[in-house]
C-alpha cells in the first residue's frame, strides 16, 4: 500500500485571507471547509468498499473496465491473517492462480474486460484519488483507526493522518478513533477494552 | 449577494488530469501527479479530452468564498446547489465552500435553478482563476 497527500488547502491561507476582512473562526469551521486529496495505490477492492461508503467524500478509481489486470497472482493483496497460516496460504494462492486463469481465459475467448473482471476476487488490487474535508476526515478516523476495523483499512486511515498531522498538527490533533476523539468507546461489548493504549497511541502518532 | 473567493486548492487542474488517469491507466496516482507536474502541454491535453458529464474527477479540490448575503439568498443558492458548506459569521456574513464540479454544475445550470443574483459572476470569476482551462472550455460552450 502506498498513501501520499497530492494536495490540501491549507488552512494558513483561509485564516489570513480571513484576517485580512477582520473575522476569526473556529477549529472546527476550518475543518468543514478545507479539504485533503490523497493518491492510494495497491490497496484491494475489498478495503476500497469500505472506503467508498464514506459518502462525504470524492473519489476517483481505477477502472476494471479500462484498466486490464497484468497479474492478479502477483499483485493481489493477501491479509496477514491469512498470509501466516501456511494452509490458509495455500488456499488463497491457490484461488487467486484458478481466477486468474479464468479471466485471461474468458478475455482470450473475447470477452471484454467488463465482463471478465466479474471472476476478479476482493483482492485484486486497486488504485484511488480519494479528496475529503477535514470534517469528513474526523469522522472516517473516529471510525476506521479503530481496533475494531479491519487491518487494511485501518492501516490505510493510520497513514492518511500522520499525512494530515504532518502538515496540519493542531487542526488535527484530536483526530483519532472516536474513543480517542470522544473519551470513551461507544462500540458497547464490542470493545476492544483497551482505551488507555489507544489513546497512547494517538497522541503521538504522527507527531514523533 | 456579494461573494468572492478567499482560498483554493492549489493546481486544480493538475488534480483533475492525475484524477483522469487514475481511472483509466494501470500508474499509482502519486506517479502519474509527479508525471504531469510541471507538464502544462499534457494536462491541457487532458482537459479537453474531459467530458463534463463525468464529473466526479471535478471534485478533487475545495474553492472557498466569503459572502455577504441575506438568509434568503444562501438558501436559494442551496436550493440551486445542495453541495456547498455554509457557516454563518455574522448577520449578513458566510463562509461557502464548494468544489470545481459544484462550480461547473451550476454555471451549466444543471437542476435548473439559477443562483441568486452575483453568485454566478463570482463563480464565474472563481473558475477563471482557479481553472482557467476549464473556464474556457465550459465558457466557449456558452456557459
Amino acid at each position: 500500500m502506498e498513501v501520499e497527500l497530492l494536495a490540501y488547502l491549507p488552512s494558513k491561507s483561509l485564516t489570513e485571507a480571513l484576517r485580512a476582512e477582520g473575522l476569526e473562526v473556529d477549529a472546527d469551521t476550518l475543518l468543514k471547509h478545507i479539504s485533503f486529496t490523497f493518491a492510494i495505490s495497491g490497496i484491494s477492492r475489498a478495503c476500497s468498499h469500505q472506503l467508498v461508503r464514506h459518502r462525504m467524500a470524492s473519489y476517483s478509481q481505477q477502472s476494471q473496465r479500462y484498466v486490464r489486470l497484468a497479474s492478479l497472482a502477483d499483485e493481489a493483496v493477501e491479509p496477514s491473517t491469512i498470509a501466516r497460516d501456511p494452509e490458509a496460504d495455500m488456499v488463497f494462492k491457490g484461488f487467486l492462480r484458478a481466477a486468474e486463469y479464468a479471466y485471461n481465459r474468458l478475455l482470450s475467448l473475447g470477452v471484454p474486460e467488463e465482463d471478465a473482471r466479474f471472476v476478479l476476487p476482493n483482492a485484486a488490487p486497486t488504485n484511488i484519488v480519494v479528496t475529503m474535508t477535514g470534517k469528513a476526515l474526523y469522522h472516517f478516523f473516529g471510525l476506521r483507526c479503530c481496533n475494531r476495523a479491519q487491518a487494511e483499512i485501518h492501516e490505510l486511515a493510520d497513514r492518511m493522518l500522520v499525512l494530515c498531522r504532518r502538515v496540519e498538527p493542531e487542526l488535527f490533533r484530536r483526530a483519532g478513533p472516536y474513543c480517542f476523539q470522544k473519551g470513551y468507546c461507544e462500540e458497547g461489548p464490542l470493545s476492544c477494552g483497551r482505551m488507555e493504549e489507544v489513546r497512547a497511541k494517538y497522541e503521538r502518532l504522527g507527531y514523533e | 449577494m456579494e461573494m468572492r473567493l478567499l482560498a483554493t486548492t492549489p493546481d486544480a487542474e493538475l488534480l483533475i488530469a492525475v484524477a483522469m488517469l487514475t481511472t483509466s491507466s494501470d500508474e499509482a496516482p502519486a506517479d502519474i501527479y509527479v508525471a504531469l507536474k510541471g507538464d502544462e502541454r499534457r494536462v491541457h491535453k487532458l482537459l479537453k479530452r474531459l467530458i463534463l458529464k463525468h464529473g466526479s474527477v471535478l471534485e478533487h479540490n475545495r474553492l472557498v468564498f466569503l459572502a455577504e448575503a441575506e438568509e434568503g439568498e444562501v438558501l436559494a443558492l442551496l436550493l440551486a446547489h445542495s453541495f456547498f458548506e455554509v457557516s454563518r459569521l455574522g448577520e449578513r456574513r458566510w463562509l461557502l465552500s464548494c468544489n470545481l464540479r459544484t462550480v461547473l454544475e451550476i454555471l451549466m445550470g444543471e437542476g435548473g435553478k439559477r443562483p441568486p443574483e452575483g453568485a454566478q459572476e463570482a463563480l464565474i470569476t472563481a473558475l477563471k482563476q482557479v481553472a482557467p482551462r476549464l473556464h474556457q472550455k465550459v465558457m466557449g460552450r456558452g456557459g
